[in-house]
């Protein structure tokens, strides 16, 4: 619907003042209480990517070639619907809600600029090169020109109900919303590749309440003969269409915001408008061209602004212009980071052996006791950002260590007692112990390459016993594996996202002995904004939108960040994801962890509890930061 | 800015007084505002970009628990720890000896042509000669043969879509402080006792390379045709510290106090912490802006094919030990040196739908 209108001239109209002064006050007015909105740009939306980095794919994944990633959109917290309780409920969509739309995928992954394939660190065929049965292949990255016809890629996004929302065990995927092959003749050109590989115009509406799952898929990785591949440096960039919505402002809505910037003192974010003025004639004067009332005199007014162009959003330093017209200067964005990627065995085991490739763990003979898997990642920024929620993705994906083939009459890849079971090589079920805790925190820094050096917290999610044991009592069983307990406390969703899920080590129906259930791949979980305490909106409790930018010797006085002056100075220079899995019991390593638990559990050997269990799935993790960005230059 | 007639943006038609006017002059002129502030043109927002973050790095397998130099490849030895893989690093000439061996193109003799032999333009580092090295003296001339070191390329590419902006590329290899305790990632970027030819013994490593290539619009898949956005080679690397600052091995209870612990979980060692130390190493940032710079500002045209490709050095035996070729069963894995952390930072437009 038009924002202005006006009286048309038509032929014979007696001309009246307000043929000329209406629309032009009404132009005024428009910018004067800065209310130029999405409904009157030609271009009301902005893109945001979810931009998902692989560094390898390969054969030891379960189902082999296939890595599964899901995610969230969930509504910004003014248009979160308000909080309800997990499990229950419908989400509401108001009919204001901003619409998202994807628009395009980009796929890419490295062939070394060759029409080729690239060999896996597990290529075993024995008449060519230097080849171990379980990895270290001489042929390893090596260009095999004679395999890229394995290489048909199937990508595809699926969507489905979150937990939160009602959805039950066992959690499986609901709706394909897009997916396409990629056949290897596109990728064996020797003029022309497909890789990078873009599907553009794709305008699928995205329901923010579900969680979506990408998928690729490429069988062809695994070769009973030997000929393994892998698909190195894989790139992943859903791009999205997002409408332009308001920027945030207030000192108490938003924690970490510029007290001051280019339109004035304690602002906190809030516009000021431009000083226009249209002066329209009084009633029974001549309309004139010129004079303070002139026609031509109040189309320039107007003119100038737009010669000028229209202000709004922030620059890179978070400084605001002196004043703005525009209303709808921000978007929607994600920035997603990766966690646990790239590990020595493609996911992260319990066994002494395969925990002791990730750092600070200690020697495979001899574990550092409370040692956990520590991993982090640094997210230089340069422009502006106010965060919303953030969610974590984990990972509970089965895999094959080594590649092992379950060949009972086989050598396995460890010596005994290490594994004793030569058929059950794989990281197939959760490592089973109730001593296994989480922390993962979102944080803002300050001071490369400065004389001063801060961090202050954006986020924390502490959870603990991702099984739900109960020690003293039988639950759960295989009756019942959805159950929730400290590890769920901020639980959005669990996702079953392929034919192969691990499986959960339960106590039996009876209490007294050990049985498996399935599981699931993935887990969403809410990282609650600091303050933990307030009541914005969002999945559950957390804090207010918290901005995040550069600043400069304006822009640097905030407003408050969990009830106090931040840390970071103003000068925020990165954005800091950290995350913590570790033996929750003083003394324990995962190792003992695990073999105490399922001592308990029922298994007589502790055979199992010395077999490789599940730490974090194959691919690793991943934290999504739900942001709201500004316009820039 | 293109010539036109009149110096209005809003509407064509100007008043004057004496001048002749008409209605239909009014209304055209009213029509071109109301058309125009219904519907504003992208063109007229000040600031019409967003940016979009594309961020990247792992921690690699730990170094200090490997227990063999390489794997055993004959069969694996059991329980033993091997550097499992070296992704997404791959070496950066393509000839016969980087083809599986017993394929096609293995030998000199296969009837294989190389689409690109060298896959990156202008990455070549001080001291490796991955494409070999023709030595010429006095009395005899050595010609160019086997490589001379190595160098290892991690590429990340994209299909971009609509006309965009490179500002920014973030690459951060961050290492342990060499006194922590069970410091692990330790690459110190300097050569060792024998550097390259015309550097000083254990002078700051120049070795990395991060370089941007916008593939040719009408040789794609020909990487010598590639457009480079942005090269960075030769500089000393510890020239882009983190930080100045002596920081603290590890958070709480050291001096200086970085602040680590303000927020969790922190690094150091206490039960139910980790055992990373503070954040260490280096930063390089392309884009990285003073007060009243745009960043990198590299225009990236629609249906580009961009990629980003950061290469790291493999330096011979007799360069070793160094920086990234310690002393240990490590010294031949340069990618596991330190932890890897890259951000890449485009801006596109406001689009219609």
């Amino acid at each position: 619907m038009a924002k202005i209108s006006r009286k048309k001239l038509a032929r014979g109209t007696k001309l009246m003042p307000g043929h000329v002064s209406d629309p032009l006050v009404a132009a005024k007015t428009q910018m004067t209480g800065i209310d130029i909105n999405r409904d009157q740009m030609k271009a009301p939306m902005a893109p945001f990517c979810v931009n998902l980095s692989v560094p390898f794919l390969g054969p030891a994944s379960l189902p082999a070639g296939t890595i599964t990633i899901p995610f969230a959109l969930p509504p910004l917290q003014e248009d979160f619907d308000a909080r309800g309780t997990f499990g229950t409920g419908a989400p509401v969509y108001p009919g204001t809600l901003p619409q998202i739309m994807l628009k395009s995928v980009s796929f890419s992954f490295d062939q070394r600029g060759e029409p080729a394939a690239i060999a896996s660190q597990f290529w075993t065929q024995s008449d060519t090169g230097v080849t171990g049965k379980y990895g270290y292949s001489s042929e390893q990255a090596k260009l095999t020109y004679e395999d890229v016809t394995k290489l048909d890629i199937k990508i595809s996004l699926h969507e489905k109900d979150q937990a939160y929302f009602g959805d039950a065990y066992p959690y499986k995927l609901q709706k394909e919303l897009w997916s396409t092959v990629i056949p290897e003749s596109t990728l064996s050109g020797t003029a022309l590749r497909a890789n990078p590989f873009i599907q553009t115009d794709i305008d699928i509406a995205i329901d923010p309440y579900k969680t979506l799952l990408f998928t690729v898929h490429c069988p062809g990785l695994l070769d009973t003969a030997g000929r393994n591949l892998t698909l190195p440096s894989i790139e992943v960039s859903m791009k999205f269409l997002g409408e332009l919505v308001q920027r945030d402002s207030g000192e108490a809505a938003v924690q970490n915001i510029p007290d001051d910037g280019g339109s004035g003192a304690d602002k906190f974010g809030a516009k000021t408008a431009p000083s226009i003025t249209i002066t329209p004639p009084d009633a029974g004067d001549p309309l004139a061209a010129s004079g303070s009332d002139g026609v031509n005199t109040s189309v320039t007014t107007i003119d100038d602004q737009f010669t000028a162009k229209l202000q709004g959003g922030y620059n890179r330093y978070g400084d605001t212009p002196p004043t703005e017209a525009i209303k709808d200067d921000a978007a929607y964005d994600v920035i997603a980071v990766p966690l646990y990627q790239n590990s020595a065995n493609g996911g992260i085991s319990a066994n002494a052996t395969f925990l002791a490739t990730w750092p600070y763990m200690g020697d495979r003979d001899d574990l550092e006791a409370n040692a956990g898997l520590f991993d982090r990642r640094i997210i230089p920024i340069h422009h502006s950002y106010t965060i919303h929620h953030a969610i974590l993705a984990w990972n509970w994906s089965p895999y094959r260590i080594l590649n092992a083939d379950w060949d009972p009459g086989g050598t396995p890849p460890m010596a005994d007692p290490a594994a004793p079971i030569a058929n059950a090589q794989g990281a197939l079920w959760v490592a089973p112990s109730e001593d296994i805790a989480l922390k993962v925190g979102i944080g803002i820094g300050t001071g490369m390459g400065a004389d001063g050096f801060g961090y202050a917290e954006v986020g924390e999610l502490a959870i603990n016993n991702p099984n739900n044991y109960a020690p003293g009592a039988t639950p759960p069983t295989p009756g019942d594996p959805d159950t929730t307990g400290d590890w769920d406390t901020s639980l959005i969703d669990r996702i079953t996202s392929t034919d192969s899920p691990p499986a959960s080590m339960l106590w039996n129906a009876a209490g007294d002995g050990y049985a498996f259930a399935p599981k699931w791949n993935w887990e969403l979980h809410s990282i609650p904004l600091t303050p933990t305490t307030d009541s914005a909106n969002g999945y559950y409790v957390q804090g207010d939108p918290i901005f995040v930018g550069p600043g400069w010797t304006t822009t640097k006085d905030r407003s408050n960040l969990d009830g106090a002056a931040p840390d970071t100075g103003g000068a925020e220079q990165w954005i800091e994801v950290r995350s913590l899995l570790y033996p929750s019991q003083a003394g324990k390593n995962f190792d003992t962890a695990v073999a105490d638990v399922v001592a308990d559990i029922g298994d007589p050997n502790d055979t199992l509890g010395k077999l490789p269990s599940i730490l974090v799935g194959y691919g690793g993790c991943y934290v999504y930061l739900i942001c709201k960005k500004h316009l820039t230059k | 800015m293109a010539w036109k007639a009149n110096p209005r943006t809003i509407t064509k038609e100007q008043f004057s007084e004496g001048t002749t006017i008409d209605g239909n002059r009014i209304d055209n002129a009213m029509d071109d505002v109301v058309e125009r502030v219904n519907s504003v043109p992208y063109g007229d927002l000040r600031k019409r970009w967003v940016p979009i973050t594309y961020v990247a790095g792992w921690t690699p397998q730990s170094p200090a628990t490997l227990e063999m130099s390489s794997g055993d490849t004959a069969e694996s030895d059991k329980g033993e720890i091997a550097g499992t893989h070296h992704w997404p690093w791959m070496r950066v000439l393509n000839t016969n000896s980087e083809v599986v061996s017993g394929t096609l193109g293995a030998l000199a003799t296969d009837d294989l042509r190389f689409s690109n032999p060298y896959r990156l333009k202008g990455a070549q580092a001080p001291g490796v000669f991955p494409y070999g090295r023709s030595v010429a003296a006095e009395t005899s001339y050595t010609p160019s043969l086997d490589p001379v070191g190595e160098q290892f390329a991690w590429t990340r590419s994209w299909f971009i879509e609509r006309p965009s902006i490179l500002s920014a590329i973030d690459l951060i290899l961050e290492v342990d402080h060499v006194s922590a305790p069970r410091a692990t990632y330790l690459n110190s970027f300097v050569y060792g006792d024998v550097p390259p030819t015309g550097y000083a013994a254990d002078s700051n490593d120049r070795g990395l390379v991060i370089t941007a290539a916008v593939d040719s619009e009408f040789a794609r898949e020909d990487r010598n045709m590639a457009d480079v956005e942005v090269l960075r080679r030769r500089f000393q690397i510890n020239n882009d510290k983190v930080s100045p600052l002596p920081l603290a091995k590890t958070s709480a209870g050291d001096s200086p106090l970085p602040a680590y612990d303000d927020f969790a979980p922190a690094p150091g060692i206490s039960h139910a912490a980790s055992i990373a130390s503070t954040v260490q190493g280096v930063r390089i940032s392309l884009g990285h802006i003073a007060k009243g710079e745009e960043g990198l500002n590299i225009p990236i045209h629609q249906r580009a094919r961009l990629r980003v490709s950061v290469v790291i050095p493999s330096y011979t035996a007799a360069m070793r030990p160094c920086g990234w070729n310690p002393a240990g069963n490590s010294g031949a894995y340069p990618w596991f040196q330190q932890k890897m952390h890259m951000t890449v930072t485009m801006l596109e437009e406001v689009v219609s739908g």
